[in-house]
């Protein structure tokens, strides 16, 4: 069935096709909930809480946007307020963790230091690289999800990617240092990471 | 092109969002400038270690469905309605008026319409293009275009009493630190009339229009998202700085537009507005 049959058959609440639709999607969601909140427990409320808004409002849904963009508008609004209500104090303690991560390599743009600088970033910021460089959303499909024009769009992520930028040079100086400094001490066996699996 | 242009089209460039002319003309500079192409370079590794980060997260599928089926078993199909017809919790909820209350309000306002409220041609049609002109701009002249484009005019409470039933009971003060700066009838077309209370304050501007239910809305094709605002279930459309919520009941639409906060401040000061629903 197309996603369009999909949606109308969810429109008469058919269970069935609400499963369907749900299956197609969720993993889309979930990991788009993940990046945002970098918290398993908050991904699973925030995919669980997209789905029966989207379900419950369903008939609103106007097919001006295909089904998939409609449902990263709703979890991104989702994960967005729920980090936002969150305030700083996750991104601190994730930030923490990482920071008590050894060996960081010093130099080069290795995946630690980038999910590290990534962990820095404003959560609008992050958001938005999230949306283009992992969900692959092209300008217009984040200037709908994110309710902004394609203008804002771009000048948001030239922002971002800016932020990132000059967080990862902080970030290899600093393991340069680290590395030249002997004394620095690094607990390895506590390490949990929330951020990762 | 200047680097700076340059710099700012990289990204763009890039994410393959730049037309041919302006590719050409970029890929032009960086040819002739190692500066600008090593910047290129290095976006070029951060954007592609970006999409290749690792991804080894679980979906808890079936979890989360068994969660997802207990909600709409408990609460379907009440909560799926059509939008406009929302009965739901407004701001802190007043007992429903009684008998004489109700019988009192007809002849004034909408109320005197006994059509059902299902023709949305019954329910007036408020415009609010006007106001999201100004979504980046100067918001009180967008609230003032709006009450403009619908014949509206500054009224006293004793006369909107008279001339209609006041649903939003509003206090002089909402937090944070709002004060009502004047009252406005506006006309939405038939004999429909909406109410408004404009309040502003340091930490911006509050707009509730009391709207017959179903009112019509006119919001530039802005698509208008469910929404909490707060322990209210309505609909909202973010533009720029500005918020456009609605929460209707069977009885009135409540249209919010606001420049608060809307996690915190604009919570608060629902919290504090009285609607006879
Ligand atoms: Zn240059």
């Amino acid at each position: 069935m197309e996603d369009a049959a999909l949606v109308h058959a969810c429109q008469t609440c058919d269970r069935d096709a609400q499963r369907e639709l749900y299956e197609r999607h969720v993993d889309c969601i979930y990991r788009l909930a993940f990046r945002i909140t970098r918290n398993e427990q908050d991904a699973f409320d925030v995919t669980q809480q997209t789905f029966i808004r989207a379900f419950e409002h369903i008939s609103s849904f106007d097919q001006r946007s295909t089904i998939r963009t409609w449902l990263y508008r709703i979890g991104t609004n989702e994960a967005l307020q729920l980090v936002r209500r969150r305030g700083t104090e996750r991104r601190h303690l994730s930030v923490l963790e990482h920071g008590l991560r050894d060996s960081a390599p010093a130099s080069g743009t290795d995946h630690l230091d980038l999910e590290e600088a990534m962990l820095r970033l404003s959560d609008d910021h992050h958001a938005i690289l999230m949306l283009r460089y992992k969900e692959g959303l092209d300008y217009q499909e984040i200037a709908t999800v994110l309710e902004v024009n394609a203008g804002t769009v771009a000048s948001r992520l030239n922002r971002a990617r800016g932020d990132l930028r000059r967080l990862l040079a902080e970030n290899s100086a600093l393991s340069v240092e680290e590395t030249t400094s002997k004394n620095h001490p690094t607990d390895t066996k506590d390490v949990s990471r929330q951020c990762k699996k | 092109m200047t680097c700076k242009d340059a710099l700012e089209k990289i990204g763009p460039l890039l994410d393959s969002e730049l037309d041919a002319p302006a590719r050409a003309e970029l890929e032009q500079h960086l040819a002739s400038c190692t500066e600008c192409d090593t910047a290129c370079e290095s976006l070029r590794g951060i954007t592609s270690a970006l999409s290749d980060g690792p991804d080894r997260v679980t979906v808890p599928r079936d979890e989360i469905w068994r969660k997802i089926e207990q909600h709409l078993d408990t609460d379907s199909p009440a909560t799926v309605r059509p939008i406009g017809s929302r009965p739901v919790r407004l701001f802190s909820l007043r007992p429903l008026a009684s008998a004489a209350v109700v019988l009192a309000a007809i002849g004034l306002g909408w109320l005197f319409v006994s059509a059902p409220w299902s023709s949305a041609a019954y329910a007036g049609q408020i415009d609010f293009r006007p106001l999201l002109e100004q979504a980046d701009g100067d918001i009180k002249a967008g609230i003032d275009a709006l009450i403009d484009v619908h014949g509206g005019r500054a009224i006293t409470r004793p006369e909107a009493a008279d001339l209609m039933r006041i649903r939003i009971d509003s206090p002089a003060n909402l937090p944070p630190g709002l004060s009502l700066q004047s009252l406005y009838l506006l006309n939405l077309g038939g004999d429909h009339r909406a109410l408004g209370f404009h309040y502003h304050g340091p930490q911006g501007h509050l707009l509730l229009l009391q709207c017959p239910p179903d009112v019509e809305q006119n919001l530039a094709g802005h698509e208008c998202l469910p929404c909490r605002i707060g322990t209210n279930e309505g609909h909202v459309a973010r533009i720029g700085s500005l918020r456009l919520a609605h929460f209707g009941s069977d009885n009135v639409c409540v249209c919010v537009v606001s420049t608060l906060d809307e996690m915190k401040e604009l919570p608060a000061a629902l919290n504090a507005v009285k609607i006879d629903f």
